[in-house]
């Protein structure tokens, strides 16, 4: 219970943090994007890499949600939930991403050729329970994992988030729960 | 467990996080805020939607305009016949009328007779090019016998506005010749040019024939000594081959030093002919008279015949002596005395 209530304590100061470093970055103050990056960078890269599903992308992603929220801060309106407004400019970045993607693919479809293959570069993950966990789980069950665990969304707010039914969500983490306890397990013996 | 694996996740992720945060700070220097929504008063939004209605409305009042526009801009004059610049008939016993617009293009075509009904019998004219249209009916006389061998007419009148009407009768009646030639038939063409008379048209519906054939007959009425109601009736009974074959022979094509004037067509007797007839049949030679005039004269004897009417003079005696020569036949039928009104033959 004080767990808990330390917990929404903790995550109260952390909005009121976020929003008043929106707040400063709306006074068009370049330096506040960078504590805001050093406050929520975990929370925008999980995310990101739990919907990309590589790193490169992911870092894409991270570096043009930054800019977009220094774009749009004085649009924002305090409501108390910042990271949702953060999450929901990443989201559409990611769709905008993926979409973008999809045209690239249909578009280059071309024969195999080295120089290509020897330019593009991969960047590898390297901690290996994130490595396992891209691998055994699903893509919702990552975007919940990440959102809940990581950025501290409850259950409900990802489901608006994600626009599915909260039983949906909730079913989808506890599998995601499961797999990645046993995922655990085995590591560890 | 939970927390455990929270944790752990947490710290897996700051492990991988990448340090970007020297690269958004350039970034977002280069990049233009946008100005907040909420700065828009409500009043300036109304206005700027009030603003777009107006500019849709009027934008749509504008297309609306245009459309009416152009339909009454194209729409036809509420006139019977509004598109109609030319009138063409073609008469050789069947009478037809087509009416032409500006681009010679076919309107109506309408049969005035009976005969004219067999010949466009199943055929549509409508949106074909004169030519077209004239070489089918042409072609339909023909198979019908109105156009064959034994030398019938085709009248070919034109009524019209357009400056350039003298051309299209000039291109039809070479046209309609060239297609009789092509039939080996035997045909005159006649091409008139009559002008636009509503009187015209109104004697040419109660003589119910058409307003070139009506044309002709006023011509000729004239031409055989006014243009009253019995020669008129007399006129209109007539085909085009007797008409034209009168026409030809009218006495203005005779010159006053009495020679004949050529003006036959096949089937009928020149004049030369008809006076050849009349020289044997009184046993005389040309020397032995002098010839005052010859004249064709239609239905002289309300008998549907066409007669030579030959006007002479011995040379040798005093007196002047009318005498009817058959068209076709060359048959003698009437001769009396000019001079006491004495019937010679009968």
């Amino acid at each position: 219970m004080i767990f808990y209530a330390l917990t929404t304590e903790e995550e109260f100061e952390r909005s009121s943090q976020i929003e008043s470093l929106i707040k400063r970055i709306a006074c068009g103050e370049v330096d506040a994007v960078g504590a805001l990056y050093e406050l929520v960078k975990t929370d925008v890269f999980a995310y990101a890499l739990s919907k990309t599903g590589n790193k490169t992308d992911a870092e894409d992603v991270m570096q043009e949600t930054f800019v977009n929220i220094y774009k749009h801060a004085k649009q924002y309106q305090p409501k108390g939930k910042p990271m949702a407004w953060i999450i929901t400019i990443e989201l559409n970045l990611i769709r905008r991403h993926f979409q973008l993607a999809k045209r690239t693919i249909g578009i280059e479809e071309q024969p195999f050729s080295p120089f290509l293959e020897e330019s593009f570069e991969q960047k590898v993950i390297n901690n290996a329970f994130i490595s396992n966990m891209l691998k055994i789980l699903s893509d919702e069950e990552r975007e919940i994992i990440s959102l809940h665990l990581v950025s501290g969304f409850k259950h409900r707010e990802i489901a608006d988030i994600i626009d599915k039914p909260l039983a949906t969500v909730l079913s989808k983490y506890n599998r995601a729960i499961k797999k990645l306890q046993g995922s655990l397990k085995e590591v560890k013996k | 467990m939970k927390n455990s694996l929270k944790n752990l996740l947490i710290e897996s992720f700051k492990e991988e996080t990448p340090d970007l945060k020297e690269n958004v700070i350039k970034k977002c220097k280069n990049v233009v805020q946008e100005e907040p929504l909420q700065n828009v008063s409500k009043r300036a939004i109304f206005r700027v939607k009030l603003y777009k209605t107006i500019i849709a409305f009027s934008l749509a009042l504008l297309f609306c305009g245009g459309l009416l526009t152009g339909y009454f801009a194209f729409k036809p004059a509420p006139s019977q016949n509004p598109t109609v610049q030319t009138y063409l008939y073609l008469d050789a016993d069947p009478s037809i009328e087509i009416a032409l617009d500006e681009n010679n293009v076919v309107l109506e075509c309408n049969p005035l007779n009976e005969n004219a009904q067999e010949i466009v019998q199943g055929m549509n004219f409508k949106g074909m090019d004169i030519q077209t249209t004239v070489n089918s009916i042409v072609g339909s006389m023909h198979l019908n016998g109105f156009i064959s061998s034994n030398g019938n007419s085709v009248l070919v009148s034109i009524s019209s506005s357009s400056p350039k009407a003298s051309d299209l009768l000039s291109n039809v009646t070479k046209q309609i010749n060239s297609a009789v030639q092509k039939t080996n038939a035997s045909c005159s063409v006649i091409g008139q040019a009559v002008p636009i008379s509503k009187d015209l048209v109104a004697r040419a519906n109660e003589n119910g024939i058409s307003v070139g054939k009506m044309f002709l007959i006023d011509k000729m009425a004239e031409d055989l000594g006014g243009a009253e109601e019995t020669t008129v009736d007399i006129l209109s009974d007539m085909s085009i081959k007797d008409l034209n074959f009168i026409y030809l022979n009218r006495p203005g094509s005779i010159p006053p030093n009495g020679e004949v004037v050529q003006g036959s067509l096949e089937g009928y007797l020149s004049q030369e002919e008809a006076i050849q007839k009349l020289l044997d049949y009184l046993s005389i030679t040309l020397q032995d008279i002098r010839i005052r005039f010859v004249k064709v004269v239609p239905y002289a004897r309300n008998d549907k015949k066409l007669v030579y009417l030959i006007e002479f003079e011995y040379a040798s005696e005093v007196g002047v002596y009318d005498y009817e020569v058959d068209c076709l036949t060359g048959e003698v039928t009437v001769g009396m005395s000019a001079s006491n009104g004495r019937m010679i033959v009968q």
